[in-house]
């Protein structure tokens, strides 16, 4: 009898493909009759997985955010000696601490108690404090104040309220706009939870309202709760949610959940790359509209703000901008519609416009499919059957996907092997068995002979 | 944390000093920007080793680099750069498996798009692939952060035990002893859940199909 302990080494050298044929076979008789080395063989195997994995990759505009955020680092001196330095966090937090518990108490002691534990407090004057990170802190400000949060300097007019996470990174916003100055080089990315978005930040300066980001330095990233990316905003930019909604609302239901990209103005931050192709689009906006309009109120558009406000004239440009040139939305509407006519030229003119203009990933699964369908109706069968299986391929988490597997599926049963048409349906209904096709599959599966 | 070398090597390795390394001290754009050029590959590729799949990669990458910037005055070219920068990157990786700051999913923008696009016949293979990676990455977050960078670094990455010690900042007998205990924790999450090994089975006997 092969002990487990010599089992191991053919069990590594078959998760490898190194074994010989005589030393799989003995493993396999070894493994019918032992379950600790079928646990090991499989953890092995599962090891393995991991190893092939490919590695994820930044893309090159995130490269291009990280390099600008490392050279525009401030200058400051590595002073503080290793021990020391190990104990600083620590010595700071405390000194935080002792400081917010005398502010508190102060606070309390005055009756007046604008900033305290959650959903306890309102503000009547004034303040400037510093948060700790033991506990949530919520403002809820009758009138304009400010307080500092691990490394970010937060002002808020009257009426705002939010509530500052433990730790000082994560501010939830419940109503009115906060003006927030993040100071580089902080421990992770600065979050702003708004009802609808998220903003995310490294190092930068901006405000943020229930419905509107406006960066006023450096770069900011909108993200959707479930973390799907809704634009990138560069210092003068401002994004809306409004804008962003109603180009939403134009088009049909299934498309609500990818929201297109966001309505900018375009100012690239001075000294940093592009932040994806939102930038260069929104700049080729910019240039257009100047050509229509004129040298005057171009000025007027692109005039960098620093930290002034966005002027009325420059949101009813940006407005301009955003109702001539069409979303990536509208586009594959647009392209749905003059495929049901039969237009394909069009509908690939559309698809390309829609790519170009910085869609989702659930738009870019539309416009997969669209071509896939354009193709089909060219009649070239070969080709949209290789469309749709990439895009089951690519998008095979999203509704497009789930469509496109069941088109190759229809496809095959009507051109193809009936085999390869089986398996197809097979694959269907074992990867969405409560999908939308899946009682058409079922009869299909049925109908179509078995080999 | 930095790599002892025997003398002879110190030299050699002091001699190998990167022409930028006294740019990024003076915190110089120029050699910052080298030095990012250089190593931005070696760190994601070891954020993504021991982290997962997450949209926090370049989140990672960067605290890796301001905190690699922030502490350069402390290298003192007994190891490659290569390997400090590694070993800071570890730093934050585990860190952040600590801070139990992920989130498991992967966006499809993540996802290289030259994995996509292989010309690999079967999809439901690379659909395998990617539902065994996230169910097995759901196994590691269960295992302690510090065990988890150890097992990982060992098994997957290939690297002796010395290294590891090293790069975790830990001693020979500490990396041994955790990666052992990840590796039991491991092998018992792993038996809890036969379905995974059926589908690590199912998926190597197609992959074996595949290249014979």
């Amino acid at each position: 009898m092969t002990s487990c302990r010599q089992m191991r080494d053919a069990i590594v050298a078959t998760v490898r493909r190194q074994a010989s044929d005589a030393d799989r076979l003995r493993l396999e008789q070894h493994l019918s009759v032992c379950a600790a080395c079928r646990a090991e063989k499989a953890r092995w195997l599962l090891m393995e997985q991991l190893g092939e994995q490919a590695p994820q990759r930044l893309p090159s505009d995130a490269r291009a955010r990280v390099l600008c955020h490392l050279t525009s680092l401030p200058e400051q001196e590595d002073a503080v000696g290793g021990k020391a330095r190990r104990f600083l966090p620590l010595l700071l937090a405390s000194t935080a601490t002792v400081g917010v518990a005398f502010v508190l108490l102060a606070v309390r002691g005055r009756h007046d108690s604008a900033i305290g534990a959650a959903g306890r407090d309102d503000a009547h004057r004034p303040r400037q404090m510093s948060v700790g990170e033991e506990r949530a802190i919520t403002v809820q400000a009758q009138m304009a104040g400010a307080i500092d949060s691990a490394g970010a300097h937060i002002a808020y007019p009257a009426n705002a309220s939010f509530s500052v996470q433990p730790g000082g990174r994560q501010v939830d916003l419940y109503a009115g706009e906060i003006d927030v100055d993040v100071a580089p080089g902080g421990a992770g990315r600065f979050r702003v939870l708004a009802p609808h978005f998220t903003v995310e930040v490294l190092g930068t300066h901006f405000l943020v309202g229930l419905d509107r980001v406006e960066t006023l330095h450096g770069i900011v990233r909108v993200v959707e709760p479930s973390g799907q990316e809704l634009a990138v905003v560069s210092a003068g930019q401002t994004w809306r949610l409004h804008d962003m909604r109603e180009s939403s609302d134009t088009h049909a239901r299934q498309t609500r959940e990818s929201l297109p990209g966001a309505a900018l103005a375009a100012h690239p931050a001075p000294g940093c790359p592009p932040a994806g192709p939102v930038v260069s689009r929104n700049a080729a906006r910019t240039r257009r509209v100047a050509s229509v309009a004129g040298a005057d109120s171009f000025a007027a558009v692109a005039r960098p703000v620093g930290s002034e406000r966005i002027p009325a004239s420059r949101a009813a440009a940006e407005q301009a901008i955003e109702t001539t040139y069409p979303s990536a939305d509208q586009l594959l509407a647009e392209a749905r519609t003059v495929l049901a006519g039969g237009d394909t030229q069009r509908t690939r003119e559309c698809i390309a416009g829609a790519l170009d203009a910085r869609p989702t990933t659930r738009q870019r699964a539309m416009a997969e499919l669209l071509s896939a369908d354009t193709l089909l109706v060219e009649s070239r069968y070969d080709e949209a059957l290789a469309a749709y299986r990439r895009t089951v391929n690519r998008f095979g988490e999203y509704p497009e996907g789930e469509t496109a597997a069941f088109a190759l599926a229809q496809l095959l049963c009507e051109r193809g092997p009936p085999a390869e048409a089986r398996v197809a349906l097979d694959r269907y209904l074992a990867r969405y068995p409560t999908g939308r096709f899946v009682e058409e599959a079922g009869k299909k599966l049925a109908k179509t002979p078995a080999p | 944390m930095a790599v002892r070398r025997d003398p002879e090597a110190l030299k050699a390795g002091e001699a190998e000093r990167p022409a930028w390394l006294a740019g990024c001290c003076a915190r110089e754009p120029a050699a910052i920007a080298a030095m990012f050029r250089e190593h931005c590959v070696t760190v994601e590729r070891m954020i993504s080793r021991l982290v997962g799949s997450t949209p926090d990669l370049e989140d990672l990458v960067q605290t890796t680099f301001v905190e690699a910037i922030r502490t350069i005055n402390r290298y003192r070219g007994e190891a490659s750069f290569a390997t400090w920068i590694t070993s800071v990157a570890v730093h934050v990786a585990q860190h952040h498996l600590r801070a139990g700051r992920l989130r498991r999913h992967a966006p499809l923008d993540l996802v290289p798009e030259e994995r996509l696009a292989s010309s690999t016949p079967d999809i439901e293979v690379q659909l395998d692939e990617r539902r065994l990676s996230g169910r097995l990455h759901a196994l590691l977050d269960r295992i302690p952060a510090r065990q988890r960078v150890a097992l990982l670094l060992f098994t997957i990455d290939g690297r002796p035990v010395e290294e590891v010690a090293a790069l975790t900042g830990a001693s020979q007998t500490t990396t041994r002893s955790r990666v052992f205990l990840a590796r039991r924790a491991l092998r018992a999450l792993i038996s809890a859940d036969p379905d995974l090994s059926q589908m690590a089975e199912s998926l190597f006997g197609r992959r074996r199909e595949g290249t014979s």
